[in-house]
């Protein structure tokens, strides 16, 4: 079931945090969001939902290894593992049938349910620009909020990153500092692909599981 | 071992089903408690038979009455719920009864006074061998007679099919089992002409029967045409419903006002006739390769017709008898006819249809349109047998390759609609037939237009036909 890296014309994506602002809730943050982003033309096209459940190898089989069992409405014929063996990661992309394999597993790999977490919310499109709001959740507790911003038109992330920071400042506004997302960073030159807005997804529920209560608040 | 897997293994359900519910749940009886086994199996315990079989010998005439007796109380002992060792009871005090009354019978016996045991001289059973080998010796001769009377009709058969030069039935049945499907059903041979092993999902059946000619038949085939080939000995029966000709017609044509007066006179498409020589003397072959034929067009038909009144279009098609009319562009119509000329029916409209023939012969047929209708349709098969490699060892068998990539490749949602999709025929040999209108529309706007401009010089020629219409040049 492993597959080169697919040569498909995905745009490069960029996943930021965006704070919640003091004492108001996680709902007035998002239709913040989605009036601006209403306000600079853009359409709403459906919903999207971006989940993450993660297994943990039994302690007999040696090194503790996880894996991380993600999903992405936006591929959704797909399934997205990570393992993590140390300080070494890999990726496994395959179709839905994977899913049944992690259950036949559950003796090796036993799922912590309680840290089953998900990103979802509205999903706006603006020309080549597709703009997602996301509200991260945990076990039904709100954690956060994640903006993910897709510019369709162009495959390498080095050409397109000014763009694409300027738009994000746009939305959420000049007091945000907006970095290059850690996983990006020595892919800069690389086409991006599908696992690479995995891995960013990824990289911010770990973060995110590690605090309890809001993050960035 | 940390790593072994344990296999779980599922007894199987031995408690009997009491019912089936309509929805596919089964009922299970509940098992027999301890004392409710004990008393069934009591129920089973034939009080009558012992283990010597002497004394069985000797009982059994004895008992037969009583035995009879016992049966007839056992069904009833069971079935009533009054006191479940019932029968039993009975039957143990009907052998105390009879215990007891051997118990007097041995004791006045014994006394010598009422009365004596004397031996009995057994009868001999007379044994005359001679009379058993008479009845074998009759019996095997009787069944000998039986395979020699056999063997000279066939010896009979094969002298008189040697000197008269006739054609010998194994060898016809040997080439047609090297084409064709057969197996033996108890005494007779059938055979199935159907696509369904090349992939056809058709629910029409197509089995032939085959028999072995009349002889008188082959002769007179042998003395009318003593040039030809050699007449066969086999003979095919094929269900009526698949004998005689059948084709497809695809016609384009004009929208005309009165589409019924339209359908009805086109209705009635000529068809060309039979075969050359009429059933009973037309070879296998031939016949079979007719009413696999017919078998594949009524197939074609009936899917298109039903894709027709499937698919809406915003000028609906319309299947009206055993045509199909769909609009191609608006004021030109495709129309999609299935003949069938069978014998039956010819016998009754023949001359009709030889008057038709005349008037509608100026509008002739889209051979090109035809063709590739048919072809479609042998692709559909193909796909329907032909899976891409490698086939899964879990998951589904029908996906496209490019579906069962998609997950592995992480296809985004746009793409799987893309290849959720799927062309019906009709769709595709419509556009075809528009490709061909707009083709030759372009081509006289082409002309004309080279016509009136003198000065530039338009060269119109049509490139690598983009559909496959098998070279059609214009």
């Amino acid at each position: 079931m492993l597959a080169k890296p697919p040569l498909i014309n995905m745009g490069v994506t960029v996943l930021q945090q965006y704070p919640v602002p003091e004492n108001r809730t996680g709902t007035y943050a998002i239709e913040l969001l989605t009036k601006r982003i209403l306000a600079l033309g853009a359409t709403q096209q459906g919903q999207f939902l971006v989940d993450c459940e993660s297994y943990l190898s039994h302690p007999q089989m040696g090194t503790t290894k996880t894996v991380h069992i993600l999903h992405n409405s936006e591929q959704p014929a797909s399934v997205f593992s990570i393992l993590e063996s140390g300080t070494k990661t890999f990726h496994v992309i395959a179709d839905g049938l994977f899913d049944l394999l992690m259950m036949k597993l559950s003796q090796h790999y036993t799922s912590k349910k309680q840290t089953k977490i998900e990103s979802k919310g509205p999903r706006f499109e603006l020309g080549d620009f597709c703009v997602k709001l996301g509200s991260v959740t945990m076990n039904q507790n709100f954690k956060g909020i994640l903006v993910e911003v897709e510019y369709r038109p162009c495959v390498m992330a080095n050409a397109v990153w000014g763009l694409l920071r300027e738009f994000l400042q746009g939305i959420l506004g000049p007091t945000i500092p907006v970095q290059p997302p850690q996983h990006l960073l020595s892919r800069m030159n690389e086409i991006y692909t599908p696992i690479d807005t995995i891995y960013q997804y990824l990289e911010y529920f770990s973060a995110y599981r590690k605090v309890t209560g809001l993050r960035g608040a | 071992m940390a790593n072994s897997v344990n296999i779980s293994i599922e007894a199987p359900i031995e408690n009997q089903i009491q019912e089936i519910t309509y929805d596919g749940q089964e009922i299970y009886q509940a098992p027999l408690s301890m004392s409710e086994n004990l008393s069934r199996l009591a129920q089973k315990i034939d009080f009558a038979k012992t283990d010597d079989d002497f004394t069985c010998n000797i009982k059994k005439e004895v008992d037969t009455g009583s035995d009879v007796k016992s049966e007839e109380d056992k069904e009833p002992g069971y079935q009533s719920s009054l006191w479940p060792w019932d029968s039993v009871r009975n039957k143990l005090r009907n052998a105390l009864t009879e215990v007891c009354v051997l118990a007097d019978v041995l004791s006045i016996a014994k006394e010598k006074r009422y009365m004596v045991l004397d031996p009995i001289q057994a009868d001999q059973i007379e044994s005359r061998p001679m009379v058993q080998v008479y009845g074998r010796k009759k019996a095997l001769s009787a069944a000998g007679a039986v395979l020699l009377h056999g063997v000279e009709r066939l010896r009979a058969s094969e002298t008189m099919r040697m000197t008269r030069n006739m054609p010998d039935f194994h060898i016809d049945l040997l080439r047609l089992r090297q084409n064709w499907r057969l197996k033996k059903v108890s005494n007779t041979i059938v055979g199935d002409l159907s696509y369904r092993t090349a992939g056809s999902k058709f629910s029409q059946t197509g089995v032939f029967e085959v028999t072995k000619a009349p002889e008188e038949q082959i002769v007179q085939a042998m003395s009318m045409n003593a040039s030809g080939p050699a007449p066969s000995a086999l003979r095919v029966t094929v269900p009526p419903e698949l004998q005689g000709v059948a084709f497809i017609s695809v016609l384009c044509q004009k929208e005309q006002e009165d589409v019924v007066t339209a359908t009805i006179s086109s209705s009635a498409l000529n068809c060309p006739g039979t075969l050359p020589g009429d059933g009973a003397d037309l070879h296998w072959q031939q016949k079979l390769e007719a009413a696999q034929n017919v078998l594949f067009c009524k197939e074609l038909f009936a899917r298109l017709a039903a894709e027709a009144v499937q698919l809406d279009a915003s000028i609906p098609h319309m299947v009206v008898g055993n045509q199909i009319m769909a609009t191609v562009l608006p004021g030109i119509q495709l129309l999609i006819g299935l003949c069938h000329n069978n014998r039956l029916n010819n016998s009754a409209n023949g001359e009709n249809v030889k008057s038709e023939s005349a008037s509608n012969s100026k509008s002739d047929h889209d051979h090109v349109l035809e063709h590739s209708l048919h072809q479609l349709l042998r692709a559909v098969h193909h796909a329907n047998t032909h899976h891409p490699f490698p086939h899964p060892a879990t998951g589904p068998l029908g996906p496209s390759k490019r579906r069962s990539l998609a997950g592995p490749m992480a296809a985004d949602r746009y793409e799987l609609l893309d290849m959720s999709k799927e062309q019906s025929l009709l769709e595709q040999i419509i556009q075809q037939a528009q490709h061909f209108f707009m083709r030759r529309r372009s081509e006289y706007v082409l002309d004309t237009i080279a016509k009136e401009l003198s000065m530039p010089i338009y060269a119109v020629g049509t490139s690598a036909p983009f559909y496959q219409d098998g070279g059609r040049r214009l």
